[in-house]
């Protein structure tokens, strides 16, 4: 089964893309190469020359708790969702960011 | 192209804002105006038309994904933007974060063009920006230890090309300073004698100065001018040395510069109230113009307003090739302000604009 990835919308005008799309990857590096064949070009607004995830960049995965940050090493499982979703400059860092789908309303009052 | 898009022989006006750019076209009357908006939610720092080619070249940035070099080769209707290497290599301890300024090659090199950009560096490319390559000899300098970040951080944002002679440019790094190279780029010399740095403990380094902006005038183009964070100066020897032209002045701070597109000894600047202040001087919006070089200037309001505390960055000030000469003023508040008699009288061409990061312009070709 094909990865859903939610394309944020900088991203989406820039490379005139869903805002999800699908691919079939192992991990998020592949997950990356797969995007960038087919919207040229969108592997450099996301990875570092050194092949880490650009700061300010956030993956969030549906079967991981945390936000992944820097390491696109890290492996999908088959039925991954993925959000890439931009940093929020600003505010005080008083949410806990997780994966969208197991968050509460709570979490956000 | 359509009827609606620029056609050959219109100014055309390109405004490069916070949140995306803008075109404004009309014929050389300059009367009235149409506009298309671009890179929505994208920081354009700089817009520049390549004649070789008909072509718009933007220097768009995200914070979070990045500087990337955009073409048009039809006015908007279309940009590409791979940028494949457009970053320095991945065991340097730098990071390309945006790009701040764009600009052609030499006629003999029809698909070149350069980018400078932060952390400061300048980069090439002979494929219309496809590919790119870092420029060692400058980017490795045996003086770059010393290049501090200025206000809008490491940047290169200023490059100049000699039209006699393709061995010979120019680049302007804050806070490094002026550099020319006249060898086609293998050697870099600074080129910043008599040219302060009050901040520092040393006043005349030979790094470490703070160029806000610098040009040329083809006609002339052994004449520099150079907008610094400590004075305005001009060069009549290449760099070599410079001269304070700013006496005059009601500040040394400032940061756009252009020159008149017919006349090489008439210049314009817009200067601020200096340091953490950084709008014109008593809230009297005016653009300043000399006619000899530096050695006298006029203060330009007819038509500007006052009461106006504007901050005007330093791509913001950009003249066109029209007769008689229009010139152009951005601000940080969204206006661009127009004058289509080479800054006798001015109006305002647009408002409400996002912030006015750039101003420049072209005749289609």
């Amino acid at each position: 089964m094909a990865t859903k990835v939610h394309i944020p919308s900088l991203l989406r005008r820039l490379f005139h893309s869903d805002s999800v799309v699908q691919v079939n990857a192992a991990s998020i590096a592949e997950l990356v190469r797969e995007l960038d064949k087919n919207f040229p070009g969108m592997a450099e607004r996301l990875i570092e020359p050194d092949g880490s995830i650009r700061r300010y960049v956030n993956i969030f995965v549906s079967h991981k708790k945390e936000r992944v940050q820097g390491n696109a090493g890290t492996q999908l499982e088959k039925d991954a969702e993925v959000w890439i979703v931009p940093n929020i400059a600003g505010g005080r860092n008083f949410l806990r960011i997780t994966a969208p789908s197991t968050r509460t309303k709570s979490e956000f009052m | 192209m359509t009827d609606s898009n620029p056609q050959s022989g219109d100014v055309l006006v390109m405004v490069g804002t916070r949140k995306g750019s803008f075109l404004f076209w009309s014929d050389q009357k300059r009367k009235q105006w149409k506009r298309s908006f671009h890179h929505e939610g994208w920081m354009v720092h700089h817009m520049i038309y390549d004649r070789r080619n008909n072509e718009i070249y933007s220097a768009t940035n995200g914070e979070v994904f990045g500087g990337l070099v955009q073409r048009s080769p039809d006015f908007g209707g279309t940009w590409e933007h791979h940028n494949e290497k457009l970053d320095y290599s991945s065991d340097s301890e730098h990071r390309v974060r945006k790009i701040w300024h764009i600009e052609p090659g030499p006629q003999s090199a029809p698909n070149r063009i350069y980018a400078g950009v932060e952390r400061a560096g300048l980069f090439v490319s002979d494929d219309k920006g496809t590919h790119w390559e870092s420029v060692d000899s400058l980017n490795n300098h045996a003086t770059s230890e010393l290049w501090k970040p200025g206000g809008g951080g490491l940047i290169l944002h200023s490059i100049v090309l000699d039209p006699r002679d393709d061995q010979r440019m120019y680049v302007g790094i804050s806070a490094a300073g002026v550099f020319r190279t006249d060898d086609g780029g293998k050697t870099w010399a600074p080129k910043n004698k008599n040219v302060r740095a009050d901040f520092l403990s040393d006043p005349y380094p030979e790094v470490g100065q703070c160029v806000h902006k610098f040009t040329l005038h083809p006609t002339k183009p052994d004449i520099l001018y150079q907008q610094n964070h400590c004075g305005m100066y001009r060069s009549d020897d290449r760099g070599d040395h410079w001269i304070d032209i700013g006496d005059e002045l009601p500040s040394r701070f400032g940061f756009p510069l252009s020159i008149h597109a017919h006349d090489p000894d008439t210049v314009y600047i817009v200067p601020l109230v200096g340091d953490d202040r950084r709008y014109v001087a008593d809230g009297d919006m005016s653009v300043w113009r000399s006619r000899d070089r530096g050695e006298s200037w006029e203060h330009l309001t007819r038509g500007l307003p006052k009461g106006a505390y504007l901050t005007i960055l330093r791509e913001n000030l950009a003249v066109d090739e029209a007769h008689p000469c229009g010139v152009y003023v951005g601000t940080q508040t969204g206006q661009l302000f127009f004058s289509a008699d080479e800054g006798d009288n001015w109006e305002l061409m647009a408002d409400f604009l996002p912030p006015v990061y750039s101003v420049s312009t072209a005749i289609i070709a």
